[in-house]
């Protein structure tokens, strides 16, 4: 437990250490305008001589996702099997999209669901 | 970082002022641990800037006073033409309140140049200490980072640069 005379010291201390803080900020607050300059100079140089992040992260980064993308490409646009498969709504798509008479397509479409009923039937 | 540096300049220069007394010195010193930090720490945490950049000035004030010591252990038989000239008053690099200027403000300035009297008559290790404490806001473990020496170093330079300026400032401060 502190006396109270050592808690009158460490008050008077606090006092102290404020005060002098305080004439310390004053007086940075009150350097001259030459001064200020310079350290604006001083400044700035430092800033310009700021090296730039190392870009071979970047380079790395780069040539992995150009890898994937040529990848995701070649994956894409491979030649379709020859197997026949059951139509899918991406062959619908096709089929509406494209500018070729409807028409035709309907027997298309009659033999895609013969050939869907014929595969449940067995 | 800019942010950063435009905030600590004017006390990183008072300190520099302080340990050199030489304005051309102190502007040195200060742009060589912007530069220094800039170049080798801006990649660091922000967080990390003030200690990196007081240790760096600090280094850069002992490496200061080491030349200062050759110079003078080599040259200091020499008669040095205008000697006052390269020790200009510190308080002269604030700017002087007019003649009308109020009581408190002469007073204040009357402190100011009592304080940097006394800080500059300190050993350089016990104003490191004393200004890294008060003026920075860093605590003892940090303190003992940035001047490279130990916690219970610290203290001691920071307790013997306390008596000493209140001694030396007694009557002007509580």
């Amino acid at each position: 437990m502190k006396r109270p005379n050592e808690s009158k010291s460490d008050q008077s201390e606090l006092e102290f250490i404020a005060s002098v803080r305080a004439d310390l900020n004053r007086s940075a607050a009150a350097l001259d305008e030459n001064t200020l300059k310079a350290l604006s100079h001083a400044r700035r140089h430092a800033l310009s001589h700021r090296r730039r992040p190392r870009t071979y992260w970047k380079f790395a980064g780069g040539m992995a996702l150009a890898g994937l993308a040529a990848l995701a490409v070649v994956r894409v646009y491979q030649p379709a099997p020859t197997t026949a498969q059951p139509a899918t709504g991406m062959d619908d798509m096709e089929l509406l999209s494209s500018n070729e008479e409807l028409d035709l397509y309907q027997d298309f479409e009659f033999y895609y669901w013969l050939a869907a009923n014929e595969h449940a039937d067995s | 970082m800019e942010r950063f540096l435009a905030e600590v300049e004017r006390r990183a220069f008072r300190i520099a002022l302080l340990a050199t007394r030489n304005r051309d010195d102190a502007l040195d010193l200060v742009q060589d641990a912007m530069l220094n930090l800039v170049q080798h720490y801006a990649e660091r945490d922000a967080p990390e800037w003030p200690m990196l950049f007081h240790r760096i000035l600090h280094n850069r004030i002992m490496d200061w006073h080491r030349r200062q010591k050759v110079r003078k252990a080599l040259f200091g038989w020499l008669p040095r033409a205008a000697d006052t000239d390269d020790v200009p008053d510190p308080i002269a690099e604030i700017a002087a309140p007019g003649d009308d200027a109020p009581a408190h403000w002469l007073e204040a300035g009357r402190r100011v140049e009592a304080l940097d009297t006394a800080l500059g008559a300190l050993p350089a290790r016990q104003r490191q200490a004393f200004l890294l404490r008060v003026w920075e806001g860093f605590d003892v473990a940090e303190t003992a980072q940035v001047m490279v020496c130990s916690e219970g170093s610290v203290k001691t330079h920071y307790s013997r640069a306390c008596a000493a300026l209140r001694l030396a400032l007694e009557g002007l401060w509580p």
